[in-house]
């Protein structure tokens, strides 16, 4: 159950924040 | 069996495909750099760390040119399997189920049980959410991940640019431009394809055990089974 809990919040939280790193970052070196 | 070891083969699909991810990301990111830096070489440009390619617009859009391909693919598999069918097909429904089936098929309304997720027992906007909540995260993902291949691919094409002494491209050019669809479109094909293959290929192929299979002995014609 916990694994379970940890792993959505990983898999969903980590691709979101990569994703809008990768946006910050292109808008920041234009 | 301990609590960690049952923790762990519950969980197995989840920790094995992530813990590969970030493996072969990792091998992404080495190779990527060794390509990058022999451009690099061959063009008269300067190297760049492990850390500056890891921030590069370069490693950026190669990442987010896959990942939107792939929730592309989930997206359209999860909305286009609630309206149509393949026949003999484990991932498909019967006939009788296609659209969004009624309340009883789906567990809502007078047919919650108090096991039901809390969104889904409440009825209003938030049954309306929950319903379509995987498609939605999906298509954010897949939206997420396409603004991400632009803005970053945007600013990788510009820098190559710029080295071949031309003028930079505008954030709309290049999102109309070649490099943009060429990178999209050679990710969709193979997504749209591999998706195909699967519908088509398991209605007479099998793989005992595997829920993407129909038991060996089903019969070829027969639909929403899975073993």
């Amino acid at each position: 159950m916990i694994i379970r809990r940890w792993m959505f919040t990983l898999y969903l939280g980590l691709t979101v924040c990569v994703l809008v790193g990768f946006i910050v970052l292109g808008v920041m070196h234009r | 069996m301990t609590p960690l070891r049952r923790g762990l083969r519950d969980n197995g699909l989840g920790l094995v495909f992530g813990g590969l991810f970030l493996l072969v990301l990792a091998g992404q990111a080495i190779a990527g750099h060794a390509d990058l830096n022999n451009r690099q070489l061959t063009d008269g440009g300067a190297e760049l760390s492990f850390g500056s390619y890891l921030l590069s617009s370069d490693f950026a859009v190669d990442v987010a040119e896959n990942w939107q391909s792939e929730y592309l693919q989930f997206f359209l598999f999860i909305m286009a399997t609630v309206y149509l069918m393949q026949r003999g097909s484990p991932e498909s429904k019967p006939a009788d189920r296609i659209g969004r089936e009624t309340d009883e098929q789906q567990q809502l309304g007078h047919y919650t049980t108090d096991r039901s997720p809390h969104w889904a027992r409440t009825g209003g906007w938030r049954t309306a959410v929950f319903s379509r909540s995987l498609g939605l995260t999906m298509l954010g993902l897949f939206v997420l991940s396409w603004v991400a291949q632009a803005v970053a691919g945007h600013t990788a094409h510009n820098t190559d640019r710029l080295t071949d002494l031309q003028d930079p491209q505008s954030l709309l050019s290049y999102v109309t431009g070649a490099d943009f669809w060429n990178r999209s479109l050679q990710n969709w094909q193979s997504e749209l394809l591999a998706v195909g293959s699967m519908a088509v290929l398991s209605v007479y192929l099998r793989e005992r055990g595997s829920p993407e299979s129909k038991p060996v002995g089903a019969p070829h014609a027969s639909t929403d089974e899975s073993g």
